[in-house]
């Protein structure tokens, strides 16, 4: 039965202008504390399309662009993805969102990290998906082909590598990288963050203090990921919710979409109102 | 019902397309999304597929991604989807 859309909860695109440039977003829903979503690397906010929908229940849902990505600036400063967390400070403030519910996928995931310890008392609670910098091994090669597919072929083969199985998204993302690839200012920006950001980690980092994270955290991961592989337990967190979702690559928001979505609303009810 | 999506998706890339100052040509199920046939780019189309989940309840992608190129066969997959 069609049901109606209340002008406020529709789908919007936006820029916001903020301090360091220009971020891109999409806001859909309205009310309840806000959950924040953060792509991974090479990616864009139209990453969560399958998920945005279903996330805006109760409560606005925000993607945003990081800096080197999609609309937003392509300013990213020395590549340091760590400074990304004050320009999301500003993009909170500019949404007026003072307390967040925080998804990050891949890349997306450490900089939900860092937000949440520069402003740990405006992030309510963090998801990580797939996420990087927990001090695994990760396919840095990898990386660097996706920035700058040769040719239509080689971005095909990229966005195969994303995937656990056969997608009829693969043309569609592998059309993507490569027009990415060929926009000589994004490519630069890419691979600033690459060489600043991932090449010194690519055989493993250091191991995360999750104690300095006072909120909710919950780890998602698809089982068949290629490109940052299921780490081990001693890795996670002790005690947290831990999902893994199989016949999942790198993007289990668009191969286990449901799935996915409804661990983190699950998730984020259960932390809008945390227990005494 | 499969007519009622199609009149749902009109109207919204309706919508989308003056928010963009664009016009929309006439529609008919064979329209293609992405291929030039219409003003819209896939940040228009995602906008699209979220507004017709909100409005129907429904998600005919919830087994994961399904492929449709044209107006009539995305307007099927909703009519189909439970």
């Amino acid at each position: 039965m069609p049901r109606p859309v209340s002008e406020g909860s529709r789908l919007r695109a936006g820029v916001a202008t903020i301090a360091g440039g220009p971020a891109a977003y999409l806001s859909v829903g309205s009310g309840g504390i806000p959950v924040l979503l953060l792509h991974g690397f090479a990616g864009d906010r139209l990453t969560w399309q399958f998920n945005l929908s279903a996330l805006s229940t109760g409560r606005r849902a925000v993607a945003v662009d990081l800096p080197g990505h999609g609309g937003s600036t392509c300013d990213v400063g020395s590549g340091r993805v760590s400074d990304f967390a004050p320009w999301l400070v500003a993009f909170l403030d500019a949404l007026e969102m003072p307390r967040v519910h925080l998804v990050g996928h891949s890349m997306g995931g450490y900089v939900a990290r860092e937000l949440a310890l520069r402003v740990p008392e405006r992030v309510v609670s963090l998801t990580l998906l797939s996420s990087a910098g927990l001090g695994t091994p990760f396919d840095l090669g990898f990386l660097r082909r996706v920035v700058a597919p040769a040719d239509m072929a080689e971005g095909k083969a990229c966005a195969e590598h994303l995937f656990a199985r056969r997608s009829p998204l693969v043309p569609r993302v592998g059309e993507v990288l490569h027009a990415q690839g060929a926009d000589p200012v994004r490519r630069a920006a890419l691979q600033r963050i690459i060489e600043a950001s991932f090449a010194e980690y690519a055989d493993g980092g250091p191991v995360v203090d999750w104690n300095r994270y006072p909120m909710p955290i919950q780890i998602l991961w698809g089982r068949e990921d290629r490109i940052i592989p299921l780490p081990p337990a001693d890795r996670l967190p002790s005690g947290v919710p831990f999902h893994v979702f199989d016949a999942a690559g790198h993007l289990p928001h668009i191969e286990a979409a449901s799935p996915v979505t409804a661990a983190i609303r699950a998730f984020l009810n259960r932390c809008d109102s945390p227990s005494p | 019902m499969t007519d009622t999506m199609l009149a749902m998706i009109a109207e919204e890339l309706e919508r989308i397309a003056v928010e963009k100052g664009e016009r929309l040509p006439l529609l008919t199920p064979d329209s293609r999304f992405l291929d030039g046939d219409l003003p819209i780019d896939s940040l228009d189309l995602a906008t699209l597929l979220v507004v017709l989940e909100q409005r129907t309840g429904k998600d005919p992608f919830r087994a994961g991604f399904r492929q449709f190129t044209t107006v009539g066969e995305l307007a099927a997959l909703y009519t189909a989807a439970a």
